[in-house]
């Protein structure tokens, strides 16, 4: 049972959660504010404590599939458009994903003429052929890589009073950019496939409802993990580049980061990493979408079904990662944008994502006894309207720049 | 003449004719089925002549259509429509109607429904009522829900319904799964002829198709539709993969104890034991009273003390001490792997004897090779083949025409043992034996067969692909329809000319 607990799926979205879009928003987030945007890190990491423990109360409670729940109780319509909208955040995501890839292939000095479209051809592969249950072990260990950031952020020995002022003292800086990188913060901590896919790995479990209190373990042991991840990669980040006046333009100053830990090998465990994220991530998160569109949508899927069987779900996989590829193989991408642009996609999102969990987990007749209470509800709904105006905010403030100054 | 019929009835049914034409056209039963055909093809010509006249309604059109009273006041848009459960094609019995308030009026109070929805009376005097549990409504509890498509053996989505008008009657005559009822639900439905690639149809009869929430089963409950529980239990096991832990739980429940056990056993390790982990304990000893004793005690060894207690003392005695027997052996050896149920007389018993304790047995063994001949203290002394015994003198002892030179294994072997000893002797089945040589049970040919092939999977050398087993599992399903289809059409042409078709039925029934 314990076992469960820690390897459970929780703990596997939590790493999957980390991918190159992530660790490069921390490491903007870091060097580009300081220690100023630690402040949002306890927060973003309770409400994603709470969401994930929504997702898998919802999993557990209906045995349903969070596509499946959408498309039974909102009808067709909106399940297309929330459908639409995952398709599209997610191919920022694999773009993003191979963007990560081509960036530790610069660091190698491996041009990514060559090295993406051999990694698009493995992912490929590897998804319609190979065993989704090594990928997953594979993955979980390398991201045990990430700890590097932690001994890194430890090392460089940042003013600990300071950091922890930061993290409880909360800061507006009425800028574009400042919204820009809270809600891609937002979005890259509790992004929104995350939710499809950890209720369809816990109903996938076959937990039951006796083991609710384990699934809590996991997700929120799961949370945590990102959590402390994400504020050793800002304090690390802050203390080698923002210390330095870097902006990170190229991967290689957002290597700069792991110095402390590998000096000048620093470079090469960041692409390492980096590599082994991308490449993993671009694994799952095309057949993590292709499973949840054709969930919802009533389409055959599965990766032991024939492409005359289920059309559409390899089409989606296909197309996702061929056209993800290929944007990245454009000349002249600006590889470290196109990761933050997608994880505030994924911030814009969320929140649309959100309502329809919130009404879905507090209908007494789905969830019966395991419905949301009250202050449950009234967090989560505070956490959603937050983001919502955050992005309200970040859209105005791009349009009209002139209005906050 | 009658071939071109049949032929000619070529629309969705198209692959279903021509199997059905091929199975009619073949030498041997042509003649004898010619004045079959005759009547399959005029009842398929009908059907097709009426399917032409009767175009179909799709529900998505007729949704939040405007309804107007006899007046001409507007009254509402409508929300739902609920059906008459219990017909082949369900009729609509009621429309809700969603205005300043939402409410249940009888399909009575239609004037109009083709093109503007009009009542036939004052929007005050219309019956009102609110929805209730009773109802059983399209738009609520159908459309988007899954469905098991029990012929095509599959679960699928509903994205639209198809009503068309049978005998004057509204009725419901297809779901629909097509990629095409996605993009009329949309109100995109002229972008789909402008597509690059076909968009199309994908209609599945209302009768092939069975709900899966529990609480709407009632749907059916009047005709004789092939339901999940009539499949074959390996069927119900595939079905079980496409579906979530509590769907199958869902149907499970709703199964006899015998099917149900047939069905778990037919299922993956992993979802036995899910679904083992969710059913009552009540239930789980109810089912597996019905197992085998060596199924029974395999599906549950890996229990505690405390549950497998709590099991045992749920099931019926008889049963719970032979399960009790077999988890007193080893996992692996041979006693759990045998087969508790066989036929053994005394040695001074004759053919006839032999025949009638066969007779009387009650539950025999799936297949029946061997009666097993016991001395006074019940130890093995020889065997007699089934054939053996048909053949003989009924007045024969079973003494003088049995074999003693007997291959037998003793209970504690291990499986691999009586795999090899089976395989090198060629039995189809072999005694085990206790210590002292008393006759425990029988391993079948099958069993072994059973865990030969659950260890070696991962080395098969040859693995169909997924589309030829689709194909095949097509086809399969394709020749249950088809003779369902045939049983069907004699019943319904019993039903209509008792004589006439009784004449033809029974000719059908005798090229079986």
């Amino acid at each position: 049972m314990l076992i469960l607990a820690i390897i459970g799926p929780g703990i596997i979205t939590a790493s999957v959660d980390n991918d190159p879009g992530g660790i490069t928003t921390y490491t903007v987030a870091g060097s580009h504010y300081g220690y100023t945007l630690l402040w949002t890190i306890i927060p973003i990491v309770v409400a994603l404590i709470l969401i994930q423990e929504m997702a898998a109360r919802m999993g557990i409670a209906t045995g349903k599939g969070l596509a499946d729940m959408i498309r039974e109780n909102f009808g067709l319509k909106v399940t297309f458009y929330v459908m639409l909208m995952l398709i599209v955040v997610n191919f920022g995501n694999v773009m993003s994903e191979f963007a990560g890839i081509a960036a530790a292939g610069e660091i190698f000095g491996i041009t990514k003429y060559i090295l993406i479209p051999i990694c698009a051809m493995g992912i490929w592969l590897l998804v319609v052929y190979g065993s989704y249950k090594i990928v997953e072990r594979v993955f979980l260990f390398a991201s045990l890589l990430y700890f590097a950031y932690v001994i890194s952020g430890i090392m460089a020995d940042p003013p600990w009073q300071k950091v922890l002022v930061e993290l409880v003292t909360p800061h507006f800086v009425p800028q574009a950019d400042y919204f820009f990188i809270i809600v891609g913060l937002i979005g890259t901590t509790i992004a929104p496939w995350m939710m499809f896919y950890l209720q369809s790995s816990i109903v996938e479990k076959g937990l039951k409802k006796e083991e609710m209190k384990y699934s809590r373990m996991d997700v929120t042991f799961g949370s945590l993990v990102t959590g402390v991840i994400a504020f050793f990669i800002i304090i690390a980040s802050a203390a080698t580049l923002f210390s330095n006046g870097v902006r990170v333009d190229t991967a290689a100053d957002a290597a700069r980061a792991l110095a402390p830990l590998a000096g000048v090998y620093a470079s090469m465990l960041f692409a390492f990493g980096l590599f082994n994220a991308g490449l993993f991530s671009a694994a799952i998160l095309p057949l993590s979408t292709a499973y949840s569109v054709c969930e919802g949508l009533g389409w055959e899927s599965g990766v032991n079904k024939g492409f005359k069987e289920a059309p559409q779900f390899y089409s989606l996989i296909t197309g996702l990662i061929i056209l993800g590829a290929g944007f990245i193989l454009l000349p002249n991408v600006p590889l470290i944008q196109i990761m933050l642009v997608s994880q505030v996609l994924n911030g814009i999102l969320l929140p649309i994502i959100l309502i329809y969990m919130l009404r879905l987990s507090s209908s007494e007749r789905l969830m019966g006894e395991y419905k949301n209470g009250k202050v449950f509800n009234t967090i989560t709904w505070a956490t959603c309207i937050i983001i919502i105006c955050l992005t309200v905010a970040l859209t105005v403030s791009y349009i009209f720049p002139a209005i906050l100054g | 003449m009658a071939e071109a019929q049949v032929q000619a009835s070529s629309d969705k049914n198209t692959r279903f004719d021509v199997k059905l034409y091929r199975k009619l056209s073949q030498p041997e039963t042509q003649t004898k089925k010619q004045s079959l055909v005759k009547e399959i093809s005029k009842m398929l010509h009908d059907i097709e002549e009426s399917n032409k006249e009767k175009k179909l309604i799709y529900f998505s059109h007729l949704f939040k259509k405007r309804i107007f009273d006899s007046g001409g006041k507007y009254v509402g848009k409508l929300k739902d429509l609920a059906i008459l459960g219990g017909d082949r094609f369900p009729d609509v019995s009621h429309l809700l109607v969603s205005g300043k308030e939402e409410f249940i009026t009888s399909w009575q109070n239609v004037a109009d429904f083709n093109g503007r929805i009009k009542l036939n009376k004052q929007l005050e005097q219309i019956d009102k009522r609110p929805a209730n549990n009773e109802d059983i409504l399209l738009n609520g509890q159908i459309l988007d829900q899954q469905v098991v498509d029990v012929n095509g053996l599959k679960v699928i989505r509903v994205n639209d319904i198809a009503l068309t008008y049978i005998k004057g009657k509204l009725s419901v005559v297809n779901i629909d799964i097509g990629t095409k009822a996605i993009f009329r639900r949309l109100g995109f439905e002229r972008l789909a002829n402008w597509l690059p690639f076909e968009v199309k149809d994908h209609p599945v009869p209302w009768d092939s198709v069975e709900p899966l929430s529990a609480g709407i089963e009632k749907i059916h409950l009047k005709v004789p539709c092939p339901r999940v529980s009539d499949l074959h239990p390996a069927d119900v096991a595939d079905l079980f993969d496409e579906l979530s832990l509590i769907e199958r739980t869902t149907i499970l429940k709703n199964m006899k104890s015998e099917t149900a056990a047939k069905v778990l056993l037919e299922c993956d390790h992993n979802v036995q034991k899910s679904i083992m982990k969710s059913l009552k304990p009540k239930r789980i000893a109810a089912i597996l009273d019905k197992m085998p004793a060596n199924d029974a005690a395999n599906l549950i060894s890996g229990y505690g003390n405390s549950q497998l207690d709590t099991l045992l003392k749920l099931m019926d005695l008889n049963a719970a001490s032979k399960v009790q027997e077999m988890l007193s052996f080893k996992e692996g050896c041979a006693a759990r792997h045998m087969d508790s149920i066989f036929v053994s007389v005394k040695k001074d018993a004759t053919v006839q004897q032999t025949i009638e304790v066969i007779r009387n047995k009650g539950k025999l063994p799936d297949n029946l090779y061997y009666v097993y001949i016991v001395d006074d203290n019940d130890s093995l002394i020889g065997v007699v083949s089934l054939k053996h015994i048909l053949m003989s003198d009924p007045e024969t002892s079973v003494f003088k025409i049995m074999t003693t030179k007997l291959i037998t294994i003793d209970i504690s072997d291990p499986i691999q043992y009586v795999e090899e000893i089976m395989t090198k002797f060629d039995l189809m089945a072999i005694p085990a034996v206790d210590v002292n040589g008393r006759i425990k049970g029988v391993i079948n040919a099958e069993d072994v067969l059973n865990f030969v092939i659950s260890h070696t999977k991962k080395h098969k050398p040859i693995e169909l692909t997924s589309e030829q087993k689709s194909d095949l599992k097509k086809e399969r399903r394709l020749k249950a329809y088809t003779s369902r289809m045939i049983k069907d059409v004699g019943q319904f042409l019993k039903e209509i000319e008792p004589k006439k078709s009784d004449y033809i039925v029974k000719k059908d029934q005798g090229t079986h």
